[in-house]
């Protein structure tokens, strides 16, 4: 064997050994998925909720990433010798995980490339029931913006789309056909001017005018 | 013995590589597509067995119109790259300079599916920052969409290979770069650019570097087979010259502390995104990123300092794709390349 092969064996195989340190890490936080819910009825779990236990000295600024996607809420915050409850949510119905597939939930520090947790397994299967509790939701907005995936907007006057606000001067019609029916309720958020909304079957129609979208809401039923 | 293997090797790998570029086509849900997209893949199944060159060039042809057919009748923005490359592109002929914006309004523009997204772990959720070189948005900027910049480039290359007899080995890269037949079919990023100018600088000898320039100014991966290369040169100074002009010349008028941060050092926290050694932090490991940028590095230098053999400069940057943060998914680059020069030893200018 050449010298240069010799090298190129060393370098690639003693770095991929280093994989096996994953039998021996034991993470300072604590993880466990508590339920997995469809909030509307897409026929995929798109709201998880899990509990993080912090019991160190360190407060922790974590960023949830399902498999490679980043989910809301946007940062959670794990004081010392504390816990949260929290319900993570698909910014998108795209990414939500089906029944039975496999999932890999890793909370990154805040704006770096580096972990500190993860829990992973496989969705579980059977009949979704529907859900009653009625505080979950599902934020169809963020940093997106109302435009975000699937809204429409007809207009006629200024519409300026932002980073998580769409600013109406004249009137606008927003429209977002869904996954599902809407049976629960919708709240638009904004400011000023006049909102009106109307749905039929698995349309949402907004009739904005002179105001500040914010978000849209949608309240499971 | 050895030639026939060869030449068995080149019709097998060229057949898949066309049965790889039409069943790419076959999954745009067009019923008008089916005819012309499912003779491809039957020709180059055809081709394995009766080696013919007229079948590969038929093929390839019947492909080019279908993908001409497809970009007439609109493809949908199918990846965050695309998006955002369209959106620089908007910039550009706007008379901004791209690098100095948020991409982040791309994706509102597009309307991008969420789940081709990249996920970051920065304030601003999506992937906000410029990263590729100049020579993307600006060939986006004069034909409009990156589907008809793949689709020249890849007429170029397969014509060029065709009149060096070598058509085979272009076609065998659409299977062993997977991604090459999509963007060859809808466009989804500009690897096939890359990879066509990368490709005719193994044929060339006396424009490699100014070819290798070109190619690295439409995404970085050429870099490393340049530096790779230039150790084997005798004009050293010279190569590099070639090498950096046109990233340098297209640059200038991008260039400012964003353009060095975003195409040079690839800032941006992204998550990890595929299967690599990476995929400790994907399980929660606290490496560092810095930990496998090291590494990378590292195995670079190794690979720089004791490699001797001029013709392996081509697929070995693939390894250190091994360390890389974000995902394995564009070592094939390279080892298509290497393919084209093992198979090419004889038939360069």
């Amino acid at each position: 064997m050449e010298k240069f092969e010799v090298v190129l064996m060393l370098v690639v195989i003693i770095p991929s050994l280093f994989t096996f340190s994953i039998f021996f890490y034991h993470p300072q936080l604590h993880a466990k998925v508590l339920d997995f819910y469809d909030i509307g009825e897409i026929n995929k779990y798109n709201v998880i909720t899990i509990c993080i236990q912090n019991p160190t000295n360190k407060t922790y600024v974590l960023v949830p990433i399902i498999n490679s996607h980043r989910w809301y809420p946007n940062i959670i915050i794990l004081k010392p010798h504390d816990y949260v409850i929290v319900n993570v949510t698909a910014p998108d119905p795209t990414v939500a995980i089906s029944q039975n597939s496999p999932y890999v939930i890793t909370f990154y520090l805040y704006n770096t490339q580096t972990a500190v947790l993860s829990i992973s397994g496989f969705a579980p299967t059977g009949t979704i029931y529907p859900i009653v509790n009625p505080s979950f939701t599902v934020i169809y907005n963020s940093s997106y913006g109302v435009s975000e995936y699937g809204w429409q907007i007809l207009y006629n006057g200024n519409v300026t789309v932002q980073k998580g606000k769409i600013i109406i001067n004249g009137t606008a019609l927003i429209e977002q056909t869904l996954y599902y029916p809407v049976n629960g309720s919708i709240m638009v958020v904004h400011s000023g001017g006049e909102v009106k909304l109307s749905i039929y079957d698995n349309n949402i129609v907004i009739y904005a005018k002179n105001t500040t979208i914010f978000s849209v809401i949608i309240n499971g039923s | 013995m050895e030639e026939k293997l060869k030449d068995s090797i080149s019709w097998f790998l060229a057949g898949l590589g066309l049965t790889s570029l039409g069943t790419a086509f076959l999954g745009d849900g067009k019923p008008y597509l089916l005819p012309t997209a499912f003779l491809v893949v039957a020709l180059g199944m055809l081709s394995i067995f009766v080696r013919q060159r007229i079948l590969i060039v038929s093929a390839f042809a019947i492909a080019t119109i279908t993908a001409v057919v497809n970009i007439m009748t609109g493809l949908p923005i199918l990846t965050d790259e695309e998006a955002i490359i369209l959106y620089a592109s908007h910039l550009f002929l706007d008379g901004k300079n791209p690098y100095l914006y948020s991409m982040a309004k791309a994706f509102s523009i597009y309307h991008v599916p969420y789940n081709v997204v990249t996920g970051t772990t920065s304030n601003s959720f999506l992937p906000s920052v410029y990263i590729y070189p100049p020579l993307s948005f600006i060939s986006v900027a004069v034909l409009h969409n990156l589907e008809t910049v793949n689709v020249i480039t890849a007429v170029l290359a397969f014509t060029y290979s065709f009149l060096k007899r070598r058509e085979n080995v272009f076609i065998a890269s659409f299977f062993l770069f997977p991604a090459l037949s999509y963007d060859f079919a809808t466009g989804q990023e500009l690897n096939l650019f890359a990879y066509s100018i990368a490709f005719l600088a193994i044929f060339n000898e006396r424009l490699r570097y100014l070819l290798l320039g070109i190619s690295a100014d439409v995404k970085q991966f050429a870099i490393l087979i340049a530096i790779l290369l230039i150790k084997f040169e005798n004009q050293k100074l010279r190569k590099i010259t070639e090498f950096t002009l046109p990233l340098l010349l297209s640059s200038i008028p991008f260039i400012s502390k964003q353009y060095l941060a975003s195409v040079i050092t690839i800032t941006q926290p992204v998550a990890n995104q595929g299967i690599s050694f990476s995929l400790l932090t994907a399980f929660g490991l606290p490496i560092p990123s810095f930990v496998y940028t090291v590494l990378e590095v590292s195995l670079f230098a190794l690979i720089l300092l004791y490699n001797n053999r001029k013709e392996l400069a081509w697929g070995l940057p693939a390894l250190i794709w091994i360390f890389s943060f974000r995902d394995l998914g564009y070592f094939t680059f390279y080892f298509a390349l290497q393919y084209v020069e093992w198979m090419m030893e004889d038939g360069k200018v």
